[in-house]
């Protein structure tokens, strides 16, 4: 597929998923209200559904799905490994430990969020500090480290699941599979999503060149060190954003990036807002699926996106080129 | 425009064992080395040191005078080139896009590459006669045509002096002349510096006007190919017995089995 085509198609569906998702709902509706009310907000019950009601979730979703794909391409580049994503670092095990000893305190949505980020914060300092020796990283340890320390993690996840009063334990479960319905104001997100692609792309072909190999890219008159630097924490940084508004969401950060890899854009200028406007749109549209479609029933957005995405990938996967 | 390359007192190491603790030697432009070893020497420690990747080198390789760690990063890449012997990963773009790689540092990288780089790029892939192949994805590629793709992507960045980590791997004996006769248009017409390793007896006295012999433990012997690349050296250096065939007015070296 051509680039510019895919720039097209992939921007309706950004700008497609977010409408629809504050179009569908309890409440019914328009197209034409929903245009109306974004374009020229006038006070009424529309309003107040659209911008108080559905509006945060929706962004927080779009958000959380483009720096789930930006952090999984950019962790892909960094450990040169193509099964990389967001959370081989430990981010989301942080996170999950720590939304889940919120949950067992019994701390409303604002402390689930603030123990998740800290929780996520902390992992990526344990896994920068035990890895990042004399100046330079070995890949490989950086990769180990991160998987260990997920493995740990875990345990700590499973221990508190075991222990917990029954009454928590599905919220837990929902926190654990990715649900938005603790998010809180995706302003912050937004700001972080746009601020790091920004970035990303301005760096698209140092990031071309990590890619080809740590060498090539020193022999050519990349700074090496520096830019893998950057690439660990803002990939860090996005995966502790979107955790925190989601939960661990799986799925898109390791398959955004292959997908728009898969239509044919490997450059990394193209493929990294690319691949945010296609994550941000899976996610919108499978939590808009989530929270209607067994409504009044909630599922988990972490499950709709792997029943929706992982078909989508076997049929790029099994394409011929 | 000079362009010397040299090193003084440069230790080759890796970790754990002291290959060569003193390889002070100086390459000029209009000069076509070949650095010559058996295998484990340090000749890919050499070429690194002298491309500025290893940062232990430090201050013994100097580029006219400036020693080389001291110069902004895309200068040196554009002042120094170096083919490396492996590359860690598969590239996913086309053949077109891996060549133009090698422009990035002449490219402005806020706009990116510019139409001088493309047709740069699609000149080198030219002369390695890849053109036909240019839309193709690079990992499609056979390890020969890989081999050349690699060469192009240095001919593109355009660098002063070619370092050359076993240039000829992979090629077949046709591609094999005619890189080298490329590069030696390089030093003839434009003086310009290649120093490359070789794993070969006969191409080294064909094309090279100087050579490197590392030999095991760490003694040196340079200087002009007509000295050096003798058979009482050959033969200490590869620990092999060579026989002598002339040729084209040119004396060569091949197995004696």
């Amino acid at each position: 597929m051509s680039r510019p085509l895919l720039v097209i198609l992939l921007s309706i569906a950004g700008a497609g998923s977010i409408v629809l998702a504050l179009v569908v709902g309890t409440y019914p509706i328009s197209v034409l209200q929903v245009i109306e009310t974004i374009v020229a907000p006038a006070p009424g019950v529309v309003h107040d559904v659209v911008w108080q009601l559905r509006a945060p979730r929706v962004l927080a979703a779009f958000a959380c799905g483009g720096l789930l794909a930006l952090a999984g391409a950019l962790l892909q580049v960094l450990l040169r490994n193509a099964l990389a994503d967001p959370y081989v670092l430990g981010v989301s095990g942080g996170a999950a430990l720590g939304a889940l000893v919120a949950m067992l305190l019994g701390a409303g949505d604002t402390g689930v969020s603030f123990l998740a980020l800290a929780g996520a914060l902390g992992s990526i300092v344990v896994v920068f500090g035990l890895t990042f020796r004399g100046g330079d990283w070995n890949v490989y340890r950086l990769l180990l480290t991160g998987v260990v320390l997920s493995a740990g993690l875990s345990a700590c996840v499973s221990l508190i699941l075991v222990l917990a009063p029954q009454a928590q334990v599905k919220g837990m479960l929902f926190w654990l599979m990715g649900d938005l319905a603790y998010a809180g104001s995706p302003v912050y997100a937004w700001l972080i999503l746009a601020v790091l692609t920004a970035l990303a792309v301005a760096q698209g072909i140092r990031l071309d060149l990590l890619a080809a190999g740590e060498l090539k890219a020193l022999s050519l008159g990349v700074a090496v060190t520096p830019l893998k630097l950057a690439v660990f924490f803002g990939a860090a940084l996005a995966t502790a954003a979107a955790v925190t508004l989601g939960g661990a969401i799986g799925f898109v950060g390791l398959m955004a990036a292959h997908a728009v890899r898969l239509l044919g854009v490997s450059h990394h200028r193209a493929l990294l807002p690319l691949a945010v406007l296609l994550g941000g749109s899976l996610i919108t549209l499978a939590d808009t699926a989530a929270r209607t479609a067994w409504a009044p029933q909630q599922l988990p957005v972490g499950v709709l996106i792997a029943l929706v995405g992982v078909p989508a990938m076997l049929w790029l996967l099994g394409r011929r080129n | 425009m000079p362009g010397v390359l040299s090193c003084r007192h440069l230790r080759l190491q890796v970790p754990g064992r002291m290959l060569c603790g003193d390889v002070s030697v100086t390459f000029e432009p209009g000069q076509m080395w070949a650095i010559l070893g058996r295998n484990g020497c340090g000749k890919t420690t050499l070429v690194h040191a002298l491309a500025g990747l290893d940062r232990a080198a430090g201050a013994a390789v100097e580029l006219d005078g400036v020693v080389l760690a001291n110069t902004p990063r895309r200068r040196r890449a554009r002042d120094v080139g170096v083919l490396l012997q492996q590359e860690e990963t598969e590239f996913w773009g086309s053949v077109l896009d891996y060549v133009l790689l090698g422009r990035f540092p002449h490219a402005d990288s806020w706009t990116g590459f510019s139409r001088e780089d493309e047709t740069r790029a699609t000149q080198a892939l030219e002369t390695v006669e890849l053109a036909p192949l240019s839309a193709r994805r690079y990992v499609s590629l056979s390890g020969g045509e890989r081999q050349r793709a690699r060469i192009a992507q240095l001919l593109a960045q355009d660098p002063r002096a070619f370092l050359l980590d076993e240039p000829l791997q992979h090629l077949d004996l046709q591609h094999q002349a005619r890189v080298l006769a490329r590069f030696q248009q390089l030093v003839r017409d434009e003086r310009r510096l290649v120093a490359m390793v070789l794993h070969d007896a006969l191409w080294p006295g064909r094309y090279c006007t100087h050579a490197l012999l590392i030999y095991d433990g760490g003694a040196l012997a340079s200087g002009a190919s007509r000295e050096v690349l003798t058979r009482a050296n050959l033969e200490r250096l590869y620990a092999a017995p060579l026989a002598e065939v002339s040729y084209d007015g040119g004396s060569y070296f091949v197995p004696h089995v």
